[in-house]
């Protein structure tokens, strides 16, 4: 139960992150959002 | 020259090129030093190390997005303001006393979240406006909340910076809270006392309320301020009686407070509020994903070994000023706990180590206040308006002083206060 609820908060930031990152203009800032990303999706998909 | 110095400049200039001349993110920046570092190394493109590095503290991560989405919501909620105003409205007549619980307000948000830079951004920005309306100079109202954020981001529960460095020694961050509040609230006490004898001399109360958020507490009562409650029992109450209440994780204790936090004050609008979170967390969250990187290929090209060995064999006269000259001239308090606070770490074991790393974390804290990226002087000039940030640095020099030879000093009796505080 507790294992999903995080996935679900891992979900919510990423999604924030995702929306941040289309909206964003500088590449540089786009490219921080990027590796972000990286650890939060591999683990709400489960992958690492 | 050993490969592996060769391998740490190469990866320090890539990290210095990119955020000097190429601008990028601090985090990017670090990424692209430990991309060129296992290059160098050898090791040609480990992509498994690389992202297994972006998972070195997720637990961070998720940590700071969740507190700053809790700390917004208090923020919107009113809960903030109302205790601002209450505070400085009873305790006017005691200057002295204001200004100890002014500094322990500033501090909250850097506690509970683990980031100075939400200090500056939330309560420093609300206690701004009042200090100097209690007749200090703005630079040095920028020099107190830049140093109250650095207290606030090293005192318990949450210090980021002892994390990193207990996460390069395999130590749990367990038994921190008592080093912890050891270094940082005498210090937060003195340093609340140099600016209030230096500059505080009589209060006009009608003119600094003027200049704060109105209370909002006659308008919901003490419900204003369950969200607080709640996090801060939750925090407490897993420590203090773990068979009665479930530990939750401390992510998920903020997020359970921010949605208490919706209905207990003035409306607030939860996407919106998420949203501004994230965004002014970003730059911390990129650098603890670039850090994470900077770690792994550090541990798998030999380099942090070749580090606590040196470390190691300093000679002791060297070793004490050169810790307190070149952990906060890394500019960064996460840099300087993992390049320079784990390998240091290794040159104490035997004193008590939990004092030990907590003086570091001070003392790698105070990174964020110098150059050359002075972010908490960077902001603190921002919401002051003062162009030059670095009078906002010379005006917290004593403080700086005084904070760096009692986190010295704690080092060397690291022993005796360990035995004292248990």
């Amino acid at each position: 139960m507790l294992f999903y609820t995080y996935i679900i908060i891992a979900a919510l930031v990423a999604s924030i992150i995702l929306t941040e990152l289309f909206r964003e203009k500088s590449w540089r800032n786009q490219l921080a959002m990027v590796i972000i990303l990286i650890p939060l999706l591999l683990r709400i998909f489960q992958i690492k | 020259m050993p490969i592996e110095l060769i391998i740490l400049f190469s990866m320090l200039i890539v990290f210095a090129g990119g955020v000097f001349w190429l601008k990028l993110p601090s985090g990017v920046a670090m990424a692209a030093a430990s991309f060129i570092g296992a290059l160098v190394g050898g090791h040609g493109i480990p992509v498994r190390h690389l992202i297994e590095g972006t998972f070195g503290y997720l637990d961070a991560v998720l940590i700071i997005s969740t507190a700053m989405i809790f700390m917004k919501v208090v923020e919107a909620t009113g809960a903030l303001g109302t205790i601002s105003y209450g505070m400085i409205k009873s305790l006017y007549r005691s200057p002295s006393l204001l200004m100890i619980l002014v500094a322990f307000f500033v501090m909250f948000p850097g506690m509970l979240t683990g980031l100075s830079s939400a200090c500056i951004l939330t309560t420093g920005a609300l206690v701004a406006p009042a200090l100097i309306g209690m007749g200090m100079p703005a630079v040095s109202v920028g020099a107190f909340i830049a140093v109250m954020a650095v207290l606030g981001m090293i005192a318990p529960p949450i210090n980021i910076p002892v994390m990193i460095i207990g996460g390069g020694v395999d130590m749990p961050y367990v038994g921190f809270e008592k080093p912890l509040i050891f270094l940082t609230f005498p210090l937060a006490i003195v340093t609340a006392l140099y600016y209030r004898f230096r500059f505080i001399k009589k209060i006009d109360v009608n003119e600094v309320l003027g200049k704060l958020p109105q209370s909002v507490y006659d308008k919901h009562g003490i419900k204003l301020f369950i969200p607080i409650f709640i996090v801060v029992g939750l925090m407490i109450g897993v420590r203090f009686a773990p068979d009665g209440i479930p530990d939750f994780g401390i992510p998920l204790i903020f997020m359970i407070g921010a949605v208490v936090g919706l209905k207990t004050g003035e409306k607030v609008d939860a996407v919106k509020v998420s949203r501004s979170a994230i965004r002014e967390s970003l730059p911390v969250l990129g650098i603890l994903v670039g850090v994470g990187m900077f770690v792994q290929v550090m541990t798998l090209t030999g380099v942090r070994g070749y580090l606590a060995l040196s470390a190691l064999q300093l000679p002791p006269e060297l070793l004490y000023p050169g810790i307190a000259l070149i952990m906060p001239a890394m500019g960064s308090a996460y840099a300087a706990s993992s390049v320079i606070g784990v390998p240091i770490l290794f040159v104490f074991l035997g004193r008590n180590e939990i004092v030990v790393t907590s003086a570091l974390s001070l003392i790698a804290g105070l990174g964020d206040l110098m150059p050359p990226p002075s972010l908490l002087c960077v902001f603190a000039a921002q919401i002051l308006g003062i162009k030059n940030h670095f009078t906002i640095l010379r005006a917290a020099v004593i403080p700086i002083i005084i904070a760096l030879l009692f986190s010295i000093l704690t080092i060397v009796y690291a022993a005796d206060i360990g035995s004292f505080l248990q």
